[in-house]
């Protein structure tokens, strides 16, 4: 029987290569990239629960499973009773709620175990520089296409078929990837150039509520940083150094970016905002404040209710769009998720690199529905299951149950690797 | 175990959902019968796939078989309008028109938009019942009259009484009388703009004055000077135009007689023409009147006119007075007004060439008399070259140009 730590260490793997195919797939908003999404986490959940049952582990709860139980809940209910303006489209979304919910509850479980959490932070920066690099690279030689292939109609930037997509991609990674640039660990140079990337992207691909957002959480973190070093001053005078250095070369980069950004094509050709979106949105949940017209059946709603077709982009409001489609429900999940981040949030580390980034994310939201695009909602599950393990310890219970993550830790920190130490630890 | 079930249970359904759902979808999209019929066969609870295999079953011939897909469609969907409108259209062709009648119905009950009304309003087009037409075509206007261009083009092409798809078919809206109005100067439907533009003009707006000046020059151009003038003047009067009304009490027939606004082209503004060799520019306003300044660099063409205005004229003896300053242009500039009936083009006034003002602004006169009969004329700076004229260049400006009925003798050209 694989170990525990190794059949973790495997899942984790495999969120994260999930998460980066589905950004490197088009965000994966098409339908076979979806489903391969879906089918493999569906997989990976019932291989958890099929080994549960062969070989008990500890499961680690979160308080964050309620909100997106209440979502699915209300999905479930919305399909099984066709309480849907189309049940058609809300079982699809129940079923991709479900898979979200699978990836969520996977990541809280591999996350609780410190060896695997480090390197989720370091994932996110190969993320980072992969499709920061790519977009770069195909911005310069290929213009408005997509993974180098025409994309009529789109507003491609990057791997995603919609520029807005790679400025929420890149608000939701630009502050981990700057902690791990300032932390003083082995990543600093990797973590560094990451954020680099990132910034100056997310600033050039031309979104203007996206380069705001990335200018806030940089100020943020840089206010941060500043009240840290000022209480170690005198102290620790080459963390200043590096951490100065770090962060100038950051917003250089976020700067230029922000400079090729006010030329980006999408500039002179912005999206149609439509204006009315918020309140036909608040309309629409008015009118079904119970269970809502249907998880993913905002359109079918929209149709029934109002004569004119909304614009094309003005799929914005999305809290409220989600109110709409769930009523109550979307109404409590959602404060449900708003008010957890302060309190599970406890490091430095999930307040900036978590908790700032999903808020960043939520604003955003409020100009463009990026919640459309899966892979953009596993890498915010991602930073959710950040701040839901800050400071959970794994419960050992099983055959490990003699050691701890301590001891392990002791064997990593003697030049072994995590997997060594478990094994060393439980001969011991 | 209850809870390991459970989640082995959703994962279960979430791979069947999607497998099937990402089959179905495919298939679909292939649209050929083998494919239609195999997507509902996996996913038969969904509505998309029993449409498209009902569409093509009936373009195959297989009318029965089409209508129970369709029907299958609707039953799925009870909230969409797609299907029924779909169903509606197979009925329609098996002669069932009861049916198809009642299904259209039930989309229009359905969905408050612009296409099952629209769709409504073709079924009894086709079905002859111009009443049903009419009133079909009235809702699709009122639902989206951003689509009135598409529905107004089925009333046209039904060639019926411009009074009566104005009366039946158009709402009376702003936005529904604003589109139709563009519409039809779109298709170049004067009679009809004519008969819409009450309407038209109880709405009009900034954003429509190009339209509604458009017109005006459409109306002129049919010979409906009178018709033109009121379109004109309640252009001004609601201060869409910079001008004040012509022939009204202070008895103007000019517009823009001070060059204080940029000449348009349009209606009775003046309409500067462009030409090889000659500049025109309209200084920065100073004081109460502006100028309008011409340069010739030399090479100009002769028997070219530089300026025009279209004048609404009675029959009656008129005084043209205008200043003029000249800077480097012979004695005889080779500048002069003609006027002439802006329909027969007969002239009303010959060219006489203006002496030269070097230097200083003159005040010059002429009068005409525009025989009885004339409805138009319009009056033209020309500029000609002879042959004795030394060939330079030069420069010469206007300001001040008045025109109204005579009072004073005409002194004489220089």
């Amino acid at each position: 029987m694989m170990l525990d730590y190794r059949f973790r260490q495997l899942s984790s793997a495999g969120l994260i290569a999930l998460t980066g195919f589905a950004v490197f797939f088009f965000g994966a908003v098409d339908r076979l990239t979806a489903t391969i999404l879906q089918v493999t986490l569906a997989a990976l959940a019932l291989t958890w629960a099929i080994r549960k049952l062969r070989q008990p582990y500890p499961f680690v709860a979160s308080a964050f499973y309620v909100p997106l139980l209440v979502i699915v809940g209300a999905a479930g209910v919305q399909t099984w009773f066709s309480l849907s303006a189309s049940v058609q489209a809300t079982k699809s979304e129940f079923a991709l709620w479900l898979a979200y919910l699978a990836f969520f509850v996977l990541a809280v479980n591999v996350q609780a175990d410190p060896m695997i959490r480090r390197t989720w932070p370091v994932a996110a920066c190969w993320l980072g520089i992969g499709a920061g690099s790519m977009a770069m690279l195909q911005a310069l030689v290929a213009g408005r296409s997509v993974l180098w292939r025409s994309a009529p109609g789109l507003r491609p930037f990057g791997p995603f078929a919609n520029f807005e997509y790679f400025a929420v991609f890149g608000e939701l990674l630009f502050p981990i990837l700057l902690i791990t640039a300032l932390d003083a660990s082995r990543h600093r140079a990797l973590g560094t150039t990451a954020a680099a990337f990132v910034a100056a992207t997310a600033a050039a691909c031309g979104s203007p509520t996206g380069f705001l957002l990335l200018t806030a959480e940089f100020v943020v973190v840089l206010i941060a940083e500043a009240v840290k070093l000022t209480a170690s001053q005198g102290r620790n005078a080459r963390r200043i150094v590096a951490s100065t250095g770090v962060l100038g070369v950051i917003a250089a980069a976020l700067v230029a970016g922000g400079i090729i950004g006010q030329f980006a094509q999408h500039r002179t050709n912005p999206p149609v905002n439509d204006d009315t979106a918020p309140t036909a949105a608040w309309q629409l949940f008015q009118k079904e404040r119970g269970l809502g017209h249907g998880l993913g059946a905002y359109a079918a709603a929209y149709r029934a209710e109002f004569s004119t077709p909304p614009q094309a982009d003005s799929s914005g409001a999305e809290p409220v769009r989600l109110m709409a489609e769930l009523g109550i429900a979307g109404v409590v999940a959602q404060v449900l998720l708003i008010g957890l981040l302060p309190i599970m949030a406890r490091s430095r580390r999930s307040w900036l690199g978590g908790a700032m980034a999903l808020a960043a994310a939520w604003f955003h939201s409020w100009n463009y529905a990026w919640l459309e695009s899966p892979a953009l909602a596993l890498i915010a599950l991602g930073l959710l299951a950040l701040v839901a393990t800050d400071g959970v310890r794994l419960p050992v219970k099983t055959i490990f149950r003699r050691i701890t993550i301590s001891d392990a830790a002791t064997h990593v920190h003697q030049n072994q690797s995590p997997q060594r130490a478990y094994q060393v630890s439980s001969v011991e | 175990m209850p809870v390991v079930l459970l989640v082995a249970a959703a994962a279960i359904f979430v791979i069947q959902h999607s497998l099937l759902s990402a089959l179905a979808e495919s298939w679909i999209g292939e649209s050929s019968l083998i494919s239609l019929e195999r997507a509902v066969a996996v996913a038969p609870d969904r509505s998309l796939a029993w449409l498209r295999l009902g569409m093509r079953q009936s373009r195959d011939g297989e009318a029965d078989r089409a209508v129970a897909s369709l029907q299958k469609a609707v039953d799925l969907a009870p909230n969409a309008s797609s299907p029924r409108i779909a169903l509606a259209l197979e009925l329609e062709r098996r002669e069932r028109f009861d049916e198809a009648e009642n299904a259209l119905l039930g989309a229009v009950a359905l969905e408050p938009g612009f296409r099952p009304r629209w769709n409504l309003a073709n079924y009894h087009a086709r079905r002859g019942n111009w009443a049903e037409v009419w009133r079909w075509t009235n809702e699709s206007i009122r639902a989206d009259p951003a689509q009135l261009a598409t529905a107004a083009s089925l009333c046209w092409r039904a060639e019926a009484d411009p009074a009566t798809i104005l009366d039946l078919a158009i709402p009376d809206e702003p936005e529904a009388n604003r589109r139709y109005f563009a519409y039809l100067y779109d298709v170049g439907q004067l009679d009809a703009m004519r008969q819409a533009w009450p309407r038209f003009s109880a709405v009009v707006s900034e954003s429509d004055a190009e339209t509604a000046t458009q017109y005006v020059d459409r109306l002129l151009a049919a010979g409906f000077v009178d018709e033109a003038v009121g379109a004109w003047n309640l252009l001004c009067d609601r201060s869409l135009l910079p001008y004040g009304p012509l022939r009204g009490p202070d008895q103007r027939f000019l517009t823009n007689p001070s060059f204080l606004n940029e000449p348009t082209g349009r209606g009775f503004d003046w309409r500067v023409h462009d030409h090889g060799g000659v500049l025109w520019t309209r200084p920065p306003v100073e004081g109460d009147g502006g100028t309008m300044e011409f340069r010739l660099s030399g090479v100009q063409q002769s028997g070219i006119t530089l300026l025009s205005q279209v004048i609404p004229s009675v029959p009656g003896t008129y005084s043209l007075r205008f200043d003029l300053v000249t800077q480097g242009m012979p004695v005889r500039t080779g500048l002069g007004w003609v006027v002439r009936d802006l329909y027969s083009g007969a002239e009303i006034r010959p060219f006489a060439m203006l002496n030269n003002a070097e230097g200083f602004w003159d005040g010059r006169s002429l009068s005409f008399s525009a025989p009885p009969g004339t409805r138009a004329a319009v009056v033209e700076l020309h500029y000609v070259e002879i042959e004795s004229m030394e060939h330079r260049p030069g420069s010469f400006a206007l300001r001040n140009i008045q025109l109204s009925p005579n009072e004073s003798p005409e002194a004489p050209a220089r």
